[in-house]
């Protein structure tokens, strides 16, 4: 009991409750801005032109070969002085974030939209489509149904990034959780805030599954 | 001008100067840590697949839970949890315990469809040759089985290459710890490039033999 109440105490008066949201604010627009730059990086990978293709590989080999936690250090200190821009701290989190799962959901993208048949894209090619057409009503509809559990997974692959992004010096719950450790010694704030950070996974996880049931159920 | 002032030539060579022995550690930590999740990955993995429905539910719910917990809050959990109430702990042994903990429902799952994915009719031509249950178990279904997981499992040995980075948070003295130490010292952050280079030479090989590997030992199973 003695536990929760101190759990409770981090949570109202140490600064846990602003933390998490900070942690959720950066997640939510983490995942919006991957989706979309995961998207962005597909189109750039399938182009016809060479360099842009060579460009994107790349780019996807680069963030897959090396740690996150270098890349945010890299982007919080020796980028800002390299292009000359400073970006507060939100703002690099989200970019590595995004630069970072991007990577990830752009092979799966890809993945999606290479497993439809060839057939349909030369049967949409015989009817007189154009390109876009043929991509937006033959690829796109029948691919989307192959990438949203992959969306879904890098979703839930985000969670488990987001909790790094303290070290750009974002006040979130890891960076909180820390200021409570300095200032009480007691290790059993990790505990919870790993409970914390769980237990939303476990919620993603959920709601993940559920909607693919659903996906489903319409097909 | 960027990258060539004489500060930065003094900490490229004292980088390049600590790097054989900070390379041992991330390689330490990484090997550990792969090789607890291996271990305690095989036990949950048996457990999933065992007959008794309670403990395959049980091993199910372990996975699941396990999946869900990210690096950072875990990895300082374990080391101030046994920093404040056991001994103390070096940082790298402490990250290469949670690594191998966090590691342990990715194997899981990696020996678990190794072992099921496993054609039936391989098992059946087993023992229409004769053969007992635990022959067919050590000279058909492991062998096949490992071939299955092999990609997978240097998948993981990668991304375990790159979390072990986390360590330098701690204060072990990796490839990233130590070259954090050399940055703050000479305020050359530009020595982050080349320690994402150095990642980079490590982790893309091996990716690539992996990506061959895949093509040849899979494609007749």
């Amino acid at each position: 009991m003695d536990v929760i109440t101190r759990w409770a105490n981090y949570w109202t008066n140490g600064g846990l409750a602003e933390g998490f949201v900070v942690t959720l604010e950066t997640f939510a627009v983490g995942c919006v801005c991957t989706i979309l730059w995961g998207l962005v990086v597909t189109v750039i990978r399938m182009s016809r032109f060479w360099p842009a293709r060579l460009a994107a590989v790349a780019y996807i080999e680069l963030f897959r070969g090396t740690p996150l936690l270098v890349q945010l250090l890299a982007f919080f200190a020796a980028v800002p002085i390299l292009i000359g821009i400073k970006l507060g701290a939100f703002e690099t989190a989200i970019l590595v974030l995004t630069l970072n799962a991007g990577v990830y959901l752009a092979e799966n993208y890809r993945a999606g939209f290479q497993a439809v048949p060839r057939g349909q894209q030369e049967a949409g090619a015989a009817l007189g489509m154009t390109r876009f057409q043929i991509f937006w009503r033959v690829t796109f509809p029948q691919a989307i149904r192959m990438i949203l559990p992959a969306i879904g997974n890098t979703v839930a692959g985000l969670l488990l990034t987001t909790p790094f992004v303290f070290l750009v010096g974002l006040e979130d719950l890891m960076a909180k959780a820390g200021q409570v450790m300095n200032r009480t010694a007691d290790w059993s704030v990790f505990l919870f805030v790993t409970i914390l950070y769980t237990s939303l996974g476990l919620f993603l996880v959920a709601g993940n599954s559920w909607l693919e049931h659903r996906l489903k159920l319409v097909n | 001008m960027f990258l060539t002032t004489e500060n930065f030539r003094t900490a490229l060579t004292l980088y390049l100067e600590r790097l054989p022995a900070a390379f041992m550690v991330t390689l330490t930590v990484t090997l550990g840590a792969v090789l607890i999740g291996m271990m305690l990955g095989l036990m949950l993995a048996l457990a999933r697949l065992a007959p008794v429905p309670l403990v395959a539910r049980a091993a199910q719910i372990a996975i699941a839970v396990l999946r869900t917990i990210p690096v950072p809050p875990f990895f300082l959990l374990v080391y101030f949890s046994i920093v404040s109430t056991i001994y103390t702990i070096e940082p790298a042994y402490a990250g290469m315990l949670a690594l191998g903990i966090l590691l342990t429902p990715f194997m899981a799952e990696i020996f678990r469809s190794g072992i099921q994915h496993v054609r039936s009719g391989q098992i059946e031509a087993g023992l229409a040759l004769g053969m007992s249950e635990w022959l067919v178990r050590r000279r058909v279904v492991l062998p096949i089985a490992l071939r299955l997981m092999l990609p997978a499992i240097g998948a993981t040995i990668i991304v375990t290459l790159l979390n072990s980075a986390f360590v330098a948070v701690i204060g072990a003295k990796d490839i990233t710890g130590m070259s954090r130490n050399i940055i703050n010292a000479y305020f050359t952050s530009e020595l982050y490039f080349v320690v994402a280079l150095t990642y980079f030479i490590m982790a893309y090989p091996m990716s690539r033999i992996l990506a061959l590997l895949e093509r040849r030992l899979i494609v007749h199973l």
